[in-house]
């Protein structure tokens, strides 16, 4: 299936064509500010008069698909509780499609439904405005940075109880600035620029067709996969098998005893010493495949482990002291988080 | 005591008759981007600056049998428009006219429309978006829009002289009584009628106050 939006201001010309395959249900949208991701959610909600929207959707025009819409700013109605907004969404649902409970529990808002919204904190009230727009029972689900004033824990059970509803059959369109959310999330992903999708895929692929035109490199990270091996409460982390290694990681998505992490370039440490003294617990063998230019006095160094890829990013100085090299062993280092 | 009656009959139809009016005129003002909306904006703000007896005047021409529009009243309602009490109410319409938009214009452009988009997106009609969106969100203004038609509606007196001349039981509000009494220099029924109007006017702009105080204007940014 294939969306296509054109509309023009005076400071934006869109124009942009989304595959959205069937198979896929969380798509990821994420480009520089000002490229046109939030208002070409607003186009297909349908709230653009001057914007064409052309598609097909399960045999029904896109433009008549029921789709909901979570603004940045949460926007929930001010004259109502917590609990009155939900239920107002929940009246205007053609299908209850949705257990009510099961969804404020989901968004985390079983305490808060007889507050008022303006006695929320940011973070709050994008849950309730998330779980507001499942309730009213959307065919896609458009989400414009909906977890963005959200705690990383908070965050991350949002998004796997988005993800558990994605699985079940609710298409969701995500835009959000940080691709470390996508990388873990979304199983496509399209990047846009100037009201016009240049990249689009797999979230994968995706992701390595940017890594060489980030402007910076504070925000490269990696993402690492492996066998779910155990949950450790007393902890508070999972263990995963990794390229033959045990990693430790607070908050990894998990997927059918598959997990998946994100990490920082700029978390990721590397030395020559395999006996592992370091209070650092993550350590993973790796070999080194390429070091960068220095760049404001820092060098990304690309690392390969098995068939993972891990990048560490330290600083000239080190390069200089310790000089690592193309094709040498190292030991790659990470803290839990 | 028919002064009294015919003076809060008048200015309850009068008020409820702009809201009816006014609400769907500032909702287009608010949302209307064209380069006449000033002068629109400025016809309907007219009745503030402009003296009653101008007002007045006008609408007597107009209402009258010999106009199109009083013909036309006279041959749909078999009634003359000018001095009846069908008069006193149209003309009251858009003397207060002003006092009854723009409370409403103020609030409708102050609200975010992205509340109503939101409620597009969940389904909701243009109906149900405007009662169970709009509206109470609006309340504050709705309630000082109703109040000061009313209130200003009370108080009116050289438009009614010119439209509804001085008929008791059928023209005569309050404020011409009061006029009445002092001419023939009756001052002690006129204190009585001042003071009565004085304080119910107090009262109805402290409570609107007090409302608009407690309203929750915060929630229109």
């Amino acid at each position: 299936m294939e969306v296509v939006v054109q509309a023009a201001w005076d400071n934006l010309q869109l124009n942009a064509s989304i595959q959205l395959p069937a198979t896929t249900q969380f798509i990821g949208l994420s480009g520089p500010s000002g490229a046109g991701k939030s208002t070409l959610l607003r186009c297909l909600a349908g709230l653009t008069g001057s914007a064409k929207v052309t598609g097909q959707w399960e045999n029904s025009r896109i433009a008549r698909v029921r789709t909901g819409l979570v603004f940045q700013d949460s926007l929930l109605f001010p004259h109502l509780s917590v609990g009155q907004n939900l239920l107002l969404a929940a009246d205007f649902a053609k299908q209850q499609t949705y257990h009510f409970d099961e969804v404020v529990l989901g968004c985390k808002c079983n305490h808060l439904m007889t507050r008022m919204p303006d006695t929320l904190s940011g973070g709050e009230a994008q849950r309730v405005a998330i779980a507001r727009a499942i309730l009213n029972s959307p065919q896609i689900l458009l989400l414009d940075e909906p977890v963005s004033a959200l705690d990383d824990t908070l965050k991350h059970d949002v998004l796997k109880y988005l993800t558990k509803l994605a699985r079940s059959g609710l298409k969701m369109l995500m835009v959000s600035h940080d691709l470390r959310e996508l990388a873990l999330y979304s199983e496509y992903m399209a990047w846009m620029e100037q009201g016009s999708i240049v990249h689009q895929g797999a979230s994968n692929d995706v992701l390595a067709q940017l890594t060489p035109s980030m402007p910076n490199f504070e925000q490269q990270f990696s993402v690492l996969k492996g066998a779910l091996k155990a949950h450790l409460p007393e902890q508070a982390c999972y263990a995963i098998e990794c390229e033959g290694h045990t990693l430790y990681a607070r908050h990894p998505v998990v997927s059918k005893e598959q997990a998946m992490l994100t990490i920082d370039a700029r978390d990721v440490s590397i030395d020559r010493q395999e006996a592992n003294a370091s209070s650092i617990v993550n350590a993973l063998p790796c070999v080194i495949e390429s070091v960068s230019e220095s760049r404001g006095g820092q060098v990304m160094i690309n690392l390969m482990s098995g068939r993972s890829r891990l990048f560490a990013l330290i600083s000239q100085l080190s390069q200089e002291r310790l000089q690592f090299r193309e094709g040498e062993a190292v030991t790659a280092r990470f803290k839990l988080r | 005591m028919d002064a009294i009656w015919l003076t809060l009959e008048l200015a309850l139809i009068t008020s409820l008759v702009l809201m009816l009016i006014a609400t769907p005129l500032a909702w287009k003002l608010s949302r209307w981007q064209h380069k006449a909306k000033n002068l629109v904006l400025a016809v309907v703000a007219l009745p503030l600056v402009l003296p009653p007896t101008v007002l007045g005047f006008y609408l007597l021409v107009v209402f009258s049998p010999d106009a199109l529009a009083g013909q036309l009243w006279q041959a749909v309602t078999g009634q003359q428009l000018a001095f009846s009490f069908s008069g006193l109410v149209l003309g009251s319409v858009i003397y207060s006219l002003p006092f009854a938009v723009q409370p409403l214009y103020a609030s409708f452009i102050q609200l975010d429309s992205r509340y109503i988009d939101v409620a597009r997106t969940m389904g909701m009609s243009k109906w149900s978006r405007f009662r169970r969106i709009i509206m109470p969100i609006c309340k504050p203004a709705f309630i000082v829009a109703l109040g000061l038609s009313f209130a200003h509606t009370i108080g009116e007196f050289g438009v009614v002289l010119m439209i509804g001349g001085n008929i008791p039981g059928e023209t005569q509000v309050l404020s011409i009584a009061l006029f009445e009494h002092v001419e023939a220099l009756e001052y002690g029924q006129a204190h009585a009628l001042a003071l009565g109007l004085l304080v119910f006017s107090f009262l109805l702009m402290a409570l609107l106050y007090r409302y608009n105080r407690n309203g929750v204007s915060s929630w229109k940014s």
